[in-house]
């Protein structure tokens, strides 16, 4: 179960929850000594590293680390938030470059999300505490909601304020336009058996397979191997990092 | 299932999908950073962090948090707590302190080693019943040696003494 910090209770009536992967990472570190904790942060930390898979929610569980894991004052603590700092610095970027803006205004745009990030992440505020469950996301929405602020003060010249007090109030309704848009396309395009085996995932939340048989799994739910049930959710990612001309 | 399920449902996958894809996107852009551009990145985080709010640290408050006192520490670093007390309260010649001291330390207390030698860079704890100066006013704080303080010390083991100080003891 998902401690307060992953609850968004004041904000939204719906509560968050960690992904599977992410809370049995905080569980166990949550099992450890202080110190052997933070020895463990500091490797999680070395996996976000260029030429490395990123491994799936890890920047969750290091802003859990950060907020609720390690002593403010430690390598851990500091290195977590760094590195953080320096992912969200390279997929701000390459998400940027996606808008026609010129390089000092795309700096200016990533420099401002970056600094509202860790401005939450290093303070107590409450509504942090849904980055822990979908960071990616709400990272993407604060600078979608800061590039829209540039945009609107550009055609502005400047003489425009702008209520900035909701900006992270991040609902789970708030989903960036560019992001409806690309799940319309991915929920109507969705064959059968790739609906299933997402509702699987996404919504019973099981494992794609397991070697325990009494354990509940994707694969035995649909009758296919462990194989075909991560072919079929590679397959869907790929299509769709296509479309976004990710790759 | 109604259309209100279905519609429950299709968005828990899509916000899960999204979260997939957004995974992906950042696991893509890893990959076309070069590791010079990604530790420029690094370090301008921590100075970030570094810079934020400060936070109250001591030395026995970092060691307590990690379940360990004074004398624990003392037993890991071959230090009394007595020296490691007046280290805490920054009673201490900073320029006397060894540099593996600030090394071992830091390993210890898994914090940053700037981080220590800016604490005992501070002004020294004023000790409970210190004497002031009736001119200035200001406390009558003797800063003593690291040597000293171990020469002082009586419940310090040759060897320990020996592995701090050298041929000095």
């Amino acid at each position: 179960m998902n401690d307060e910090h992953a609850q968004n209770t004041q904000r939204s009536s719906r509560t968050y929850t960690r992904r599977p992967e992410v809370e049995e990472k905080v569980r166990y570190l949550l099992s450890l000594r202080p110190a052997q904790r933070e020895r463990e942060v500091l490797m999680l930390c070395s996996s976000i590293t260029p030429g490395h898979r990123y491994p799936a929610g890890l920047l969750e569980v290091l802003v859990w680390s950060v907020r609720h894991g390690c002593r403010r004052v430690s390598k851990a603590h500091d290195e977590a938030a760094a590195r953080i700092y320096a992912a969200s610095g390279v997929f701000l970027r390459s998400k940027v470059r996606k808008f026609a803006y010129t390089n000092v205004e795309a700096e200016r745009i990533v420099e401002e999300t970056l600094t509202s990030l860790m401005q939450h992440l290093l303070t107590d505020e409450s509504t942090i505490s849904f980055w822990e469950c979908q960071f990616l996301r709400c990272l993407s929405y604060r600078f979608e909601t800061i590039s829209a602020k540039s945009q609107v003060r550009r055609s502005l010249s400047d003489a425009v304020s702008i209520d900035d007090e909701n900006a992270c109030d991040i609902s789970d309704m708030a989903i960036a336009v560019e992001d409806i848009a690309l799940l319309r396309t991915i929920m109507s395009e969705l064959s059968d058996e790739e609906r299933q085996v997402l509702y699987l995932k996404c919504v019973e939340q099981l494992p794609e397979e397991s070697s325990d048989t009494s354990v509940d799994t994707i694969a035995r739910r649909i009758g296919k191997s462990g194989r075909t049930v991560r072919n079929v959710l590679k397959r869907i990612r790929e299509r769709y990092l296509e479309s976004e001309n990710i790759q | 299932m109604n259309s209100n399920d279905e519609q429950t449902r299709d968005q828990a996958i899509a916000l899960h999908l999204l979260n997939d894809i957004h995974e992906a996107h950042l696991d893509t852009a890893l990959q076309n950073v070069t590791r010079r551009e990604f530790e420029e990145l690094i370090k301008t985080g921590s100075s970030m962090v570094t810079s934020g709010l400060s936070v109250p640290w001591s030395v026995r408050a970092s060691a307590f948090e990690l379940g360990m006192d004074l004398v624990e520490l003392g037993r890991e670093l071959r230090l009394s707590s007595e020296v490691l007390q007046k280290l805490d309260m920054r009673l201490l010649r900073v320029s006397t302190l060894p540099e593996r001291l600030f090394d071992m330390l830091a390993d210890l207390l898994i914090v940053p080693v700037e981080h220590i030698r800016a604490y005992v860079a501070l002004p020294p704890a004023i000790p409970a019943g210190i004497r002031f100066h009736a001119a200035s006013g200001e406390p009558a704080v003797v800063l003593e040696s690291f040597e000293d303080a171990l020469l002082d010390e009586d419940v310090l083991s040759d060897d320990d003494r020996a592995f701090w100080l050298g041929d000095r003891c």
